[in-house]
């Protein structure tokens, strides 16, 4: 069962202008169902998890230890003078929020399928309520990280209290983009599914997490920057270590992740009218 | 004009055939087809609907529905009144027309939409409101009224897993009673739930009408449509085919029903498979005159008429009859008889004939489902269930007094007064 939120008239027809299927103010009424599912995932995800809470912390804890392992004392990549743990852990957090987000936010749209054939919603806002549901656990790792920071002896800046949530939120942006392409793409070619573990894989390794950018030859450096995530993950590492922002790579990232978010959309408000029916 | 609804020629495209099987595409598909297609276009070869069957589901379908109407939206199976609702609730747009809708529009198509198993009652309803729209505020200050109305205070802050089917449909229904739409859409949701819940239902459906607000509504129970609706709309291979009062058109209706009793050849095709020994072909109510009919009074003599042909050769034959309430599945009589223990040739077309010299059921709609099994009755050659669309078998009464005989039997009584 569904209500149309305007009390007005409303007008059904087949084809409608773009600017008609984005609906935006649609979207901004029915925020309150973002905010509801997001809250469902979060809690069906910890219902039934014995241990709950504990892998959030304890995942990322392993992951760092395993990388620190093998790339900062095996490998003895460079790390711009920082421990190579928290090196890698300040890059990890963001990272793994932007992953799990962008997979969540992908696959969501073919798991709602019987959703979409009884009620009608604004369907952006299924994958903006997958992408936001990762938030709890991004803020569960942070806190894990700032403990680990302290125990290097780096404590919390005032520098982080503006860095930290703007880079967060460009990360949020850039990873609804990509959702809403791929997730719209999953809808009516289902291959998107296998594929998407391995751009994540891909994706991982043209960013500087594991190793710092001053690694890679000057000639190719060039198009590492252009991967929108380069200037996010820099940037949140020089708010964590208040290092100078390389303002540059962060404008290109910006220019990118909001061509990926109009695209998206617009993309998603193209197909999505069919998704009820090839769903 | 005053209208709350107005619909007009719509009509919806199908694209079956290929895509029927997989609704959606995989990648290497639409790359071989676009090859494909490329081909053709350099042979100078048209390259639409190379390979595509198309299904027009609605076809210039208008109408328009004023405050205070209840229309009941009538039809066979795949007559296009589900592809109607959902054009309307704006699951899947028109491929032609225009609606326009005054007012709050909800639409109920199911029951429970969203309903997540692990999460308790409480936060179901929370969730199951937003999904139909409502905003937080108004859940919170219905929440109580919700809850007292399906019956469930005890268990709401309890997972809906560990909830009986009953109290999970009462609970969902509760959220969507509240919506208070200008509005109301329903599918075959009634047909659910336990005979309480059905009333509490159309109560709602009346409240709703007598507030001056629209209901438009789709079933097969005629019983429900004759009580409720001012208005009966036919549908038959996506076209309106009738619109007017309900005494009109449901005649018709019923009449699209019984003119033949032929047994579609797709559809329900049942789950026998390639184990199919037999085919019923045909399922035949007829009157004293010998007429093809779905409909006696009670106490009327009745003949029904049953064709099957044999696919496969086999050895002795038995018939199962079920009489059901097509509401609720409970089982209102069956027959299970041996008709022969010869055996049968493949090819063969063979009619089996059941004679009621008074069919002393109670004035409602009835569900016919026919099997024709082995001697044994453990081997199924051929089922009609539900889906077969077999008309309904309707009982009138003579009687103008509706409570003088209720129930499923009319039990033949000769009453006098004792000094």
């Amino acid at each position: 069962m569904s209500v149309n939120q305007a009390s007005g008239e409303i007008l059904i027809e087949s084809r409608v202008s773009l600017r008609q299927s984005l609906k935006l103010r649609e979207l901004w009424s029915y925020r309150e169902l973002i905010y509801f599912l997001s809250l469902r995932d979060i809690k069906v995800k910890y219902k039934q998890a014995v241990f709950g809470v504990a892998w959030v912390i304890v995942q990322p804890l392993f992951t760092v230890l395993t990388y620190t392992f093998l790339f900062g004392k095996v490998a003895k990549m460079a790390s711009d003078g920082i421990p190579y743990s928290v090196f890698v852990f300040s890059a990890l957090v963001p990272w793994t929020y932007f992953t799990s987000a962008m997979n969540k936010g992908s696959m969501s749209l073919v798991g709602s399928g019987a959703l979409f054939s009884k009620v009608y919603f604004p369907r952006l806002v299924i994958p903006l309520a997958a992408v936001m549901s990762g938030l709890l656990d991004y803020m569960i790792s942070f806190f894990c990280m700032v403990l680990v920071l302290a125990y290097y002896g780096i404590y919390p800046q005032w520098g982080w209290i503006v860095g930290v949530p703007a880079v967060t939120l460009w990360i949020f942006i850039l990873s609804s983009g990509v959702s809403f392409w791929l997730g719209a793409l999953n809808v009516k070619y289902r291959d998107v599914g296998h594929i998407i573990p391995f751009i994540v894989q891909i994706w991982m390794f043209t960013t500087p997490i594991l190793y710092s950018i001053s690694v890679i030859p000057q000639k190719f450096q060039m198009w590492i920057k252009l991967n929108p995530m380069y200037g996010l993950i820099e940037t949140y590492r020089s708010v964590i270590f208040s290092r100078p922002i390389e303002w540059a790579s962060l404008s290109v990232s910006l220019a990118l992740t909001l061509i990926i978010l109009v695209s998206g959309s617009v993309y998603f408000a193209k197909t999505e009218r069919s998704f009820a029916d090839i769903i | 004009m005053n209208f709350s609804i107005e619909v007009k020629d719509i009509s919806k495209k199908y694209i079956i055939g290929k895509l029927a099987h997989s609704p959606y595409a995989t990648l290497r598909e639409t790359l071989a087809s676009r090859a494909v297609d490329l081909g053709h276009w350099l042979n100078g070869k048209s390259t639409k609907n190379s390979h595509q069957e198309v299904l027009w589901a609605l076809n210039d379908v208008s109408f328009s529905a004023k405050p205070g109407e209840v229309i009941g939206i009538v039809g066979k199976n795949g007559a296009g009144k589900s592809t109607l609702l959902k054009i309307l609730s704006r699951i899947t747009e028109p491929t032609q027309g225009s609606i326009r809708v005054k007012g709050r529009l909800a639409s109920l198509l199911e029951v429970g939409t969203g309903f997540h198993p692990e999460l308790t009652g409480r936060e179901n309803v929370f969730l199951n409101g937003a999904l139909l729209g409502m905003k937080r505020e108004e859940i919170k200050r219905k929440f109580d009224q919700i809850v007292a109305f399906s019956q469930i205070e005890k268990f709401i802050d309890t997972p809906v897993k560990r909830y009986s089917s009953g109290m999970y449909v009462r609970l969902a229904f509760s959220v969507a009673a509240h919506l208070d739409p200008e509005i109301l859409v329903l599918d075959e949701v009634l047909a659910v739930g336990d005979l309480a819940f059905q009333k509490k239902c159309t109560s709602v459906i009346r409240d709703v009408a007598n507030q001056d607000r629209t209901v438009l509504f789709v079933s097969h129970n005629l019983q429900l449509i004759r009580s409720l609706c001012t208005r009966v709309v036919l549908l038959d291979h996506g076209r309106v085919i009738q619109d007017g009062p309900t005494e009109a058109v449901l005649p018709e209706f019923v009449k699209l029903l019984q003119s033949n009793g032929e047994v579609a050849e797709n559809g329900h095709r049942r789950m026998l498979g390639a184990n199919q020994v037999a085919r019923i072909e045909r399922v035949q109510f007829l009157n004293k005159m010998g007429a093809p009919c779905w409909t006696f009074d009670s106490g009327d003599h009745a003949v029904l008429e049953l064709d099957y042909t044999a696919y496969q050769s086999f050895k002795g034959l038995s018939l199962w009859l079920v009489i059901r309430n097509p509401l609720s599945g409970d089982v209102v009589t069956s027959i299970k008889e041996k008709i022969t223990d010869r055996p049968i040739a493949a090819g063969q077309r063979k009619k089996i004939v059941l004679e009621f010299p008074k069919i002393s059921l109670g004035p409602l709609e009835y569900l016919i489902e026919v099997s024709l099994t082995n001697e044994e009755g453990d081997q199924f050659y051929d089922s009609l269930g539900k889906e077969a669309d077999l008309p309904l078998l309707s009982i009138t009464s003579l009687e103008k007094d509706p409570h003088k005989r209720q129930g499923y039997f009319a039990m033949p009584v000769s009453i006098r007064e004792a000094a």
